[in-house]
């Protein structure tokens, strides 16, 4: 049961609050970004089969470039489209 | 001696031994060359993401090899271009952390248990920087609700990873996982890709531990609801086949009938 404690905002707190982006490869420590790997790529490019830019996935620099080698490689060897529609 | 790798992808409508044969060919190419090669990955059969020369789909193939000299590679790929049966092909130099993943991803280390292990720790860390807010707020009565959240959330972690290593290399016997209520074919392949080929070893396992595996293999199986699947298997591996019939003919769906167990 919600107890006193738990109401204590009118509206949510969280809306508007932004979480905090982190490069991945840094926190896991990923050293090889796999180009045959078309599953994992996908979370780095949009529906239209765009690369996302840093400032939604939240890459260090030097991984974002590694991430668009990636894709580029795999779109030249048919894993990924060059252009699509509702690719997720 | 430089690491390199070569992808390519072989018409697939050409029958099964012209492949074969090109595919070996430019191994040998490679050998001749007095290239060492490493590994030879056989992706298999795919789908291509858009059309090349009118085909949909290709045969992939990638081979990692060492070589001196850089030489070879041009002539390796002038044949390649000069090659109607190779659709495309794309040569890499690995550097260190290149060939450590290969040799990671063929001693299984890499795949889908390392992504369920990433995700544990991700809702992990979630889950600690929750509790730690909620104690922020309400210092009085978070103290015991979000420590058991975290321990739960630890057990399950300790779960997840535990299949991949206690999974004995026995190939001896798969049982018909399909007889149990719930689990098509697809979902038994998922089972066999995660060591589960038996009756015995599917009981002695959690339904979470399943619900991650299937999870983990694609968003659609993730709506099945392996509740019962280790009940059922139980007494499929006792042999207690007129029981099970009797008890998937009440149970709908292999599904945890509730109105009538409450």
């Amino acid at each position: 049961m919600a107890s006193r404690d738990d109401i204590k905002f009118l509206s949510n707190p969280k809306i508007g609050s932004r979480r905090d982006k982190y490069c991945r490869f840094r926190k896991y420590g990923i050293k090889y970004i796999d180009y045959k790997d078309p599953d994992f790529l996908l979370q780095f490019i949009n529906e239209q089969g765009k690369i996302l830019p840093r400032r939604i996935t939240g890459n260090s620099l030097k991984y974002q470039r590694k991430v668009a080698t990636a894709v580029k490689r795999a779109r030249h060897l048919a894993m990924l489209p060059y252009l699509a529609d509702l690719l997720k | 001696m430089r690491s390199y790798e070569v992808t390519y992808i072989v018409d697939s409508t050409l029958d099964n031994n012209a492949i074969k044969d090109t595919a070996k060919k430019y191994q040998n190419t490679l050998t001749d060359g007095n290239a060492e090669i490493v590994a030879v990955d056989e992706i298999g059969l795919r789908q291509l993401a858009y059309p090349i020369n009118r085909r949909n789909s290709g045969v992939y193939y990638c081979v990692e090899f060492k070589t001196d000299t850089p030489d070879l590679i041009n002539r390796m790929e002038l044949n390649m271009r000069r090659d109607d049966s190779i659709l495309r092909f794309l040569t890499v130099s690995l550097n260190k952390f290149g060939v450590k993943y290969n040799a990671d991803k063929r001693d299984g280390k890499i795949g889908t248990a390392r992504k369920i292990v990433k995700e544990e720790i991700k809702e992990e860390k979630n889950s600690a920087r929750r509790s730690k807010r909620r104690d922020q707020k309400s210092r009085d009565k978070s103290t015991t609700r979000p420590s058991n959240a975290v321990k739960a959330e630890g057990k399950v972690a300790k779960d997840a990873p535990k299949p991949v290593k206690e999974a004995a290399p026995k190939k001896v016997e798969k049982d018909d996982l399909t007889k149990i209520e719930g689990i098509g074919p697809k979902i038994q392949d998922i089972l066999y890709s995660s060591e589960m080929t038996t009756f015995q070893a599917l009981s002695e396992c959690k339904p979470e531990t399943i619900r991650k595996w299937l999870s983990a293999a694609g968003g659609r199986f993730a709506t099945h609801n392996p509740e019962t699947w280790p009940k059922q298997a139980k007494l499929a591996a006792d042999g207690k086949w007129d029981e099970l019939k009797k008890w998937q003919e009440e149970h709908d769906g292999g599904k945890p009938n509730v109105g009538e167990e409450e």
